[in-house]
């Protein structure tokens, strides 16, 4: 299952930093200087800032599994979403519970090692040429790790999932998409009912089935994909989500409550960030799905805009991997 | 070849653990303060046609229709115009105006129903909440009202429904 480490090359940086353009020279600056300093932290061959595109697919897997296992319990109804998850949590503290946690660590460090990687990749250059389908796809690929994350949070149905749900029917209410607003569902005596956390539930399995097609094709032009971690990093990583699981285990909040609304919540940042920043700063709906427009726009357009030089052509000699 | 990871590496892993397991859950944020409450106005309705359907014009209709296409032989749907009137709203909280409009009947031809969904932040207290509709625009007058006090509890959000004739009041 794991692989080893056979040969593994003296790791040099695949792109001489004056061949980027001068605003990404910062950025890979502290790119090769933390590259260096896990060097020596890992040994080498096991630095997980050299196997970023690996560790997604062991947090990748670890979901699945975990995710497999919450389902055989999971009911897609108002009430039974609540009671089920914390059942799973409380009821079998040692399985399910533990289980329940090493999703949510594992989606956590999914949205971690992805924007790591994003950052890597875009501050060595790596966007020209070949790679533009694998930044393309990339690009798909974030947003839908942002949206399964999230969405897992409204199905827990506790009083963070409310305040996610009430977020995202904003930002969708303010989309020319349906007749009936989204966020009547979220209004006491409202439209709520199980069907909503059956397309919750759909799309939190289709989703993952689309990432595996989508990440087929953004590993596709690459001469040696890296889709599995070394074997000591592996049971490294396993060993800490799952000490992680154990000694601050994952758990539900109150119970969603439409009667009232959200007040203080405790948050997973790495996903909702932009609720808060959205509530603090009186952020419209339109100007987010501008803003995010724009951003995804702009990014689309690197691979065409970096300059040739900049290009990283990562020779097998070189040992370039990311 | 080495097979384990140095103490160092685990001290990073160790680290960026108890950075993931911090920042999933802590700290809170505060979405909505204790003194604020929600009115929430939602409902689904259907307002009438804007012309409908005469006697006379109805037989004719009935008369042709087996020349009509399958699709158009429904003689309640295609009888008359399918332009359907506008609701109008009004949701007056202690005599100041809150919302005051005329909504269209969705659809490209304004032909279907009419989400209504409005929300108002309002300080916590008492509050004299007066919801008023009508189903042929502004002009038609507003036939449907519900006025009533309401106490608003620290983040309450008290819903009010239409049912033709009647409103629901979800405390």
């Amino acid at each position: 299952m794991a692989t080893e480490a056979p040969n593994a090359p003296e790791i040099r940086p695949s792109t001489d930093p004056y061949q980027l353009p001068a605003a990404l020279r910062p950025g890979h600056w502290l790119l090769r200087t933390v590259g260096r300093l896990f060097d020596r932290l890992f040994d080498h061959p096991y630095n997980p800032m050299h196997q970023l595109g690996g560790l997604l697919w062991f947090f990748f897997w670890t979901l699945v599994v975990s995710g497999a296992y919450i389902y055989l319990f999971y009911e897609m109804t108002p009430d039974g979403a609540y009671r089920t998850v914390k059942e799973l949590t409380e009821g079998q503290r040692w399985v399910g519970g533990i289980m329940r946690s090493l999703h949510r660590y594992a989606s956590g460090g999914l949205m971690l090692v992805t924007a790591m990687h994003v950052y890597h990749v875009f501050f060595s250059g790596r966007v020209r040429r070949h790679r533009w389908l694998a930044w393309m796809t990339g690009l798909v690929v974030f947003p839908l790790i942002w949206f399964e994350g999230t969405s897992g949070y409204v199905m827990v149905w506790d009083d963070r999932g409310l305040m996610a749900a009430h977020e995202f029917a904003k930002w969708f209410d303010a989309l020319p998409l349906a007749m009936e607003p989204f966020a009547r569902n979220f209004v006491p005596g409202g439209t709520m009912n199980q069907l909503f956390f059956f397309l919750l539930s759909y799309l939190h399995l289709v989703i993952p089935c689309g990432l595996i097609i989508i990440l087929w094709v953004h590993n596709l032009r690459q001469s040696r994909p890296r889709v599995w971690p070394y074997g000591p990093l592996v049971w490294a990583m396993t060993v800490t989500l799952l000490a992680l699981s154990v000694f601050v285990p994952a758990v539900s909040g109150p119970p969603a409550d439409l009667r009232h609304l959200t007040g203080a919540v405790n948050i997973d940042w790495l996903y909702m960030s932009v609720f808060p920043l959205a509530n603090a700063y009186a952020i419209s709906p339109v100007l987010l799905w501008s803003g995010t427009a724009a951003i995804f726009g702009a990014m689309a357009t690197f691979p065409w805009l970096m300059p040739n030089e900049a290009a990283a052509v990562v020779r097998p000699e070189e040992g370039g991997r990311e | 070849m080495k097979t384990l990871i140095p103490p160092g590496g685990w001290i990073v892993l160790a680290a960026v653990a108890a950075f993931v397991g911090f920042i999933t859950s802590r700290p809170a944020y505060c979405f909505h303060k204790d003194d604020t409450a929600q009115l929430a106005v939602s409902f689904k309705h259907t307002t009438p046609r804007i012309h409908e359907c005469p006697e006379s014009e109805m037989k004719s209709y009935l008369a042709g229709r087996d020349n009509r296409p399958r699709h158009m032989q429904n003689a309640k749907a295609e009888c008359g115009s399918r332009e359907r009137h506008p609701l109008a709203l009004r949701i007056t909280v202690d005599g100041r105006v809150l919302t005051e409009k005329e909504i269209q009947a969705s659809g490209w031809r304004h032909d279907t129903s009419i989400f209504v969904l409005e929300q108002h932040m309002l300080p916590v207290g008492r509050h004299t909440v007066t919801v008023e509709a009508g189903e042929k625009g502004a002009a038609g007058g507003y036939a449907f009202n519900i006025s009533r006090e309401i106490n608003f509890g620290p983040r309450d959000v008290v819903a009010i429904n239409f049912k033709k004739p009647d409103f629901l009041v979800f405390e």
